[in-house]
């Protein structure tokens, strides 16, 4: 009984931590990074072309949590979903810049209407070994499910516009991705502990 | 959005793939959920974005967390002398039609003090944790205005003047160096903050060419105390600038580059 009482509020202690954070106080801001930086590290590195390009996005993400720290309500999201969420804003924001430049600078080489970052980041990904798993377990996936991966998960681009390029209800478009996204987490998960 | 919504949507929305609107939708319905389920969505959340299971097993590498820090300082710095410059202009252009110049002069004075304090409080916190009392701050405002003398006002408004922070090059270096240049300055100053004590090495500010040889020492710095500023050579831009430190008298072989940058 009374263990419970002895136990910190994890919840509490993330909320004073991002308060910290926004009082510009630098352990804070270690601490952070201690808790999240591979997390942050690892979506970069799945999302971007380069391992420089991913350090840099890593710090830029930081700098994004320092400024929206004084935001984050323990109420609405653990702070592992906020700093995902964060994280994943400006990579995504980062990609479609990339792609916007990329259309720029290609005017002789039309782009294909899936999102170069799909391939790109699948190309880099097979790399890893560890992760080869998990792109045959994409490619395993059924047609619809398996696009929409692709270009949401690792291509970046909105449900809403994979939906019209696909002339499919934005709903068809959530359920895929949800319902694909749990059989891959699923069949990683059986994976690791054969 | 309805319950099965919801809980349909928990871990796109924890991965981030809701498109905005959809997200904010999954905000507002979460927030009057009934608390048993709200609760469940955030721990399932959690699991979600924590997991990583799909994401490639990688390590960040050991220079990352150093970086990353450096990073963040540099941005609150930028932005605390960011505001102070829009305070500045703010004040300025609403007072200019109805102020005579000396009051317009007194005013900008205190000003400048009041962003000065700012500027250096924001320094002296940031890179000595020693420092708590009013009588450490005074003291880092009284080098901060002393050293750039006459032109601490460039230093904190102009927007010709550049600032640049050294980044740490050595795990564990808690020191802060920044070279602050401006067009119309005869000399560079270099502003460091909370360099470790040492007796038995000496801090040195250099010039480095590509292969990281010394090409000229700029100053010699002092360690143990809050804060110094100290004139020193131009550099020109694209100079790559270290703090090194190395025991007295050894060879420079044996010195360790701990603060790094590029002016």
């Amino acid at each position: 009984m009374g263990a419970g009482r002895s136990q910190p509020d994890p919840t509490r202690a993330d909320m004073a931590l991002m308060q910290r954070v926004a009082a510009n106080e630098e352990a804070a801001i270690a601490e952070l990074y201690d808790r999240f930086g591979s997390l942050v590290y690892r979506m970069a590195v799945q999302a971007l072309p380069s391992k420089t390009e991913a350090e840099d996005a890593v710090q830029e993400v930081f700098i994004r949590l320092w400024r929206t720290a004084g935001r984050y309500d323990q109420d609405k999201a653990a702070l592992v979903t906020w700093v995902m969420l964060i994280s994943r804003r400006h990579l995504v924001d980062k990609l479609r810049r990339n792609r916007a430049r990329l259309k720029a600078t290609s005017l002789d080489h039309p782009l294909s209407t899936a999102a170069p970052e799909a391939s790109q980041s699948a190309s880099r990904m097979d790399q890893d070994d560890r992760m080869v798993g998990l792109m045959k377990r994409i490619d395993a996936l059924p047609e619809l499910q398996k696009t929409v991966v692709k270009r949401a998960y690792l291509g970046g681009q909105t449900l809403r516009q994979i939906g019209e390029e696909l002339n499919t209800p934005l709903g068809t478009i959530k359920s895929a991705l949800s319902r694909a996204l749990v059989r891959l987490r699923e069949r990683t998960g059986e994976e690791m502990t054969v | 959005m309805t319950l099965r919504e919801l809980l349909e949507n928990a871990n796109l929305a924890a991965l981030g793939l809701l498109d905005q609107d959809d997200q904010q939708a999954f905000d507002k319905a979460l927030a009057v959920a009934p608390e048993s389920i709200r609760r469940h969505v955030i721990a399932e959340q959690a699991r979600w974005s924590g997991g990583g299971e799909l994401l490639p097993q990688v390590q960040p590498p050991e220079g990352l967390r150093h970086r990353v820090i450096d990073a963040v300082n540099v941005a609150i710095v930028d932005a605390e002398l960011a505001q102070a410059d829009a305070h500045m202009e703010l004040v300025d252009t609403g007072h200019r039609k109805r102020s005579g110049s000396m009051w317009r002069a007194t005013s900008l004075g205190l000003l400048t003090a009041c962003v000065v304090l700012t500027g250096s409080f924001l320094y002296v916190v940031q890179n000595n944790k020693t420092v708590t009392t009013g009588k450490g701050n005074n003291q880092a405002l009284n080098d901060y205005v002393t050293g750039f003398s006459s032109e601490f006002d460039d230093a904190i408004f102009d927007p010709a003047t550049k600032r640049v922070h050294l980044t740490a090059n050595e795990a564990g270096f808690e020191g802060r160096v920044a070279i602050v240049t401006h067009p119309d300055w005869p000399q560079a100053r270099v502003f460091a903050a909370g360099l470790p004590a040492n007796e038995k090495e000496n801090y040195r500010l250099v010039e480095l060419d590509a292969n990281n040889n010394v090409v000229r020492e700029l100053a010699k710095l002092d360690g143990g105390v809050q804060t110094q500023t100290t004139p020193i050579a131009q550099v020109s831009a694209g100079t790559r600038v270290a703090l090194v430190v190395a025991a007295i008298n050894a060879p420079a072989s044996m010195q360790r580059v701990v603060l790094i940058g590029t002016a």
